[in-house]
């Protein structure tokens, strides 16, 4: 029953492989279009974790009823450039101080942060609510007060100043907001600014997504290239079985699009994982029909390999998928979606092969059938 | 390339001669490499699977070594809506939940494992908690920043506790289950839970079920594998043929992580389970190909000789192209994508080692075993016939 339906579809393709090719086309253009809803998401600890587990649940129950524990810190730190000059060296200093609450003014002015606290904060509030001028009476504060060590280093030279930010805001939005409030308010001569915090780290990672998964799927793209041109002795016998990971990838990212599943950066390297594993179907398909082609017409060898390989084929997609959906089954949802976007290269690889690989290989034989045969005339 | 399959072919001749001898040195192999599971690491620390270098890695460094107390516990003190108990506290603040408050702080303080304490009960340790919710009230009026201890509901307020715990997973999970101990033998009113969260009972948790989701993926999807080559085959032979260098393959794997110190992680954790899905085409092709050989009309030598230089060199290049793939994850700037193209790249090269250099002998090996099975049910047939005959004359 198999085998009528393989020879079925291989007769079809080896007689139609343009109207093949045209159809591939159009699903390869309607995919394309469907990619541009991917988008890049941060990923972190608690949403690796399924959302039933107890300690899951407990951050989102404080997530709903504080509004948020996403936090950033600005740390500002001492960094004099020249000797016995008047730049700060003491994070102490009332000017810092009035800095840091200039500083922590403005960012209440940001609908998207909660709170701000900072030494600053805490001075006042043993100050009647101003900032002492002399240094020595804010040494002695900050070495009676708790409270305070957790916002001044051990040594003096840093102090932070603590955001608690809205749990739905954009990494990179906030992160470029705070940079700006950070540049615009002017800053003692000697201190050093930064911002760090898990908004900060997820900001950073965002953007590297995009760079490695070009570089890696690059770098893979070429290595396959030149393994299979070796493998084949052959530009176009090492060029078509590419179709398989080429189309297959495309098609797989077009049905996550239309999921509107998104990529993080934990995911930034399945590009190259699937054509690792895409292009196996490929080199199937092209190393039985060359083997085929000693000793039959293209038609034949086509309709051969389709039905020797195909079983074999199916069985070890099959497998591969239940490989990968196993993933789904434990408690780490990164697994699943990691399985879930292999699965969907796997699959559609494997369809690239059986569609687009035969029916080039046909094309490729008849033309140069065609040429050999009006050479001989 | 000629050379290639004709070295293919004499290592297809060996397999076949001493088909025995390579079964017994892949046993031993696999046992020497088994051994490597015991020295395995799990790592549940993302903050390594991150790029150092990057600025923003190397400031959060710097703040934890300047200030110590890097991590953070919330203890989450939540009324619990679904009790209909009468008397139960229906506000936060209640006294009965301040007590509580102040003897979970008083108990934390007590572990040198646990660097401050923020909550309520801070405000409450020297004045004593006062009897009434009303007066509580005016207490906390009159502090400033107590608001953020509180939910506006008033139904939740959280501690802050604060340890230096970097990147031990044991002082992680010591931290952790020292907290949960206390919160178990803590004197609490009926309506009122206490749970924990934050990024190190997050870590710990993770850790937990990385272990759990490694052994119970590559369990299931072995099953299912398993189970679905004996009805494809239609035989458990085949089944197990196919499967065994999968499995070798699996060991030889983790094994070989266990001696070379990589570590399975968060990014590597659904390894096995993959190794099982890609791995098991190569026992699949070599199977298939022996067995249309052989069904053709060839000899076992003439088979298994074609079957390993043209499958064996078919599946050595696609190997070869997963592998390219897999390690070219190793460039990428994540360490976690490093270890990852690192991990599957050693487990699609133990797969295929497996599947070229043991899977002809098992295949040899056993179909000798059926012949001699065959041959020697065939002779206890004959037997009986010939005993019900002489019974008949």
């Amino acid at each position: 029953m198999i085998k009528k339906i393989t020879t079925l579809y291989g007769k079809f393709i080896a007689k139609y492989p343009f109207i093949v090719v045209f159809l591939i086309l159009i699903i390869t253009a309607l995919a394309i279009k469907q990619t541009a809803h991917i988008e890049i998401e941060s990923l972190k600890y608690e949403d690796m974790l399924s959302k039933d587990l107890e300690v899951v649940q407990t951050l989102d129950l404080v997530k709903e009823k504080f509004h948020g524990v996403s936090t950033m810190q600005i740390v500002i730190e001492t960094n004099p450039k020249y000797v016995n000059s008047n730049e700060i060296r003491d994070i102490r200093d009332p000017k810092v101080l009035a800095y840091i609450d200039l500083l922590t003014q403005t960012l209440h002015l940001n609908k998207d942060i909660l709170d701000v606290m900072s030494a600053s904060d805490i001075i006042k509030q043993m100050n009647n609510d101003r900032i002492p001028k002399s240094i020595d009476i804010i040494k002695e504060q900050v070495e009676d007060n708790q409270m305070l060590k957790t916002y001044i280093g051990k040594d003096y030279s840093i102090t932070l100043v603590k955001i608690r930010l809205a749990e739905e805001v954009d990494e990179i939005e906030i992160e470029k907001e705070l940079r700006k409030i950070i540049k615009e308010i002017p800053k003692p001569s000697g201190l050093k600014v930064d911002l760090i915090g898990e908004k900060a780290e997820l900001t950073v990672m965002k953007k590297l997504v995009v760079p490695d998964m070009n570089k890696t799927s690059k770098y893979a793209l070429i290595g396959i290239l030149l393994i299979i041109i070796l493998l084949f002795r052959s530009i176009k016998y090492g060029l078509i079985p590419l179709t398989t990971i080429i189309f297959g990838i495309i098609w797989a990212f077009g049905i996550m699009g239309l999921m509107r599943f998104n990529l993080t950066a934990q995911l930034a390297g399945v590009i190259s994982m699937i054509m690792g594993i895409g292009i196996d179907f490929g080199i199937q398909i092209v190393t039985r029909f060359r083997e085929e082609l000693k000793e039959s017409s293209p038609k034949i060898s086509l309709i051969n390999t389709i039905n020797v390989v195909f079983v074999p084929m199916s069985i070890t997609t099959f497998a591969a998928l239940i490989g990968f959906k196993a993933l789904s089954l434990g408690k780490l949802t990164i697994m699943a979606d990691l399985g879930m976007v292999m699965s969907l290269g796997v699959l559609a690889c494997m369809l690239a092969a059986i569609s687009v690989v035969p029916s080039l290989l046909i094309i490729g034989e008849n033309f140069k059938n065609k040429i050999n045969g009006g050479t001989k005339k | 390339m000629a050379w290639f399959k004709d070295s293919l072919k004499c290592l297809a001749d060996i397999q076949r001669k001493y088909a025995l001898t390579v079964l017994i040195l892949t046993i031993f192999l696999t046992f020497f490499l088994a051994y490597g599971l015991t020295k395995i690491n799990i790592e549940s620390d993302m903050s390594k699977e991150m790029p150092k270098d990057l600025p923003v890695f190397k400031l959060k460094d710097k703040v934890s070594d300047k200030f110590g107390g890097a991590d953070m516990i919330l203890v989450v003190f939540t009324l619990d809506s679904s009790i209909n108990i009468r008397d139960a506290p229906t506000d936060i603040r209640d006294p009965r939940v301040i007590s509580s408050i102040i003897e979970l702080e008083n108990r934390l303080k007590k572990e040198s494992s646990i660097d401050e304490i923020y909550s309520l009960g801070s405000i409450f340790q020297t004045i004593g908690v006062p009897e009434t919710l009303t007066e509580i009230k005016q207490v906390l009026g009159q502090v400033s920043g107590s608001a953020q201890f509180i939910s506006n509901d008033y139904t939740t307020t959280l501690m802050y506790a604060t340890a230096t715990l970097g990147l031990d997973e044991n002082k992680i999970r010591d931290v952790t289950d020292v907290v949960n101990n206390h919160i178990e033998h803590l004197s609490k009113p009926a309506g009122l839970k206490i749970t924990i969260t934050g990024v190190p009972p997050i870590r710990n948790t993770l850790l937990e079920y990385l272990v759990k989701d490694i052994k119970y993926t590559i369990l299931i999807a072995g099953i299912i594998i398993f189970i679905i080559l004996i009805i494809l085959e239609k035989s458990l032979s085949k089944a197990v043929l196919i499967f065994s260098p999968v499995a070798l393959g699996l060991i030889w794997t983790i094994g070989t992580m266990g001696w070379i110190n990589l570590s399975l992680s968060i990014a590597t954790v659904g390894i096995g389970a993959m190794i099982l899905g890609l791995g098991v085409e190569y026992g699949i092709f070599l199977l298939h190909r022996y067995k249309d050989e052989r069904e053709s009309g060839k000899t076992q030598q003439e088979s298994l000789q074609i079957t390993v230089s043209s499958i064996g060199s078919a599946i050595i290049g696609s190997g070869a192209t997963t592998i390219i793939g897999f390690s070219s994850l190793m460039l990428a700037s994540m360490p976690m994508l490093q270890h990852l193209g690192a991990t599957l790249t050693l487990g699609i090269f133990c797969s295929l080692s497996s599947a070229v250099l043991a899977g002809p002998s098992m295949i040899i090996l056993e179909e000798n075993f059926q012949v001699w099975y065959d041959h020697n049910n065939h002779k206890k047939i004959k037997k009986k016939i010939a005993h019900h005959e002489k019974k008949a004359k």
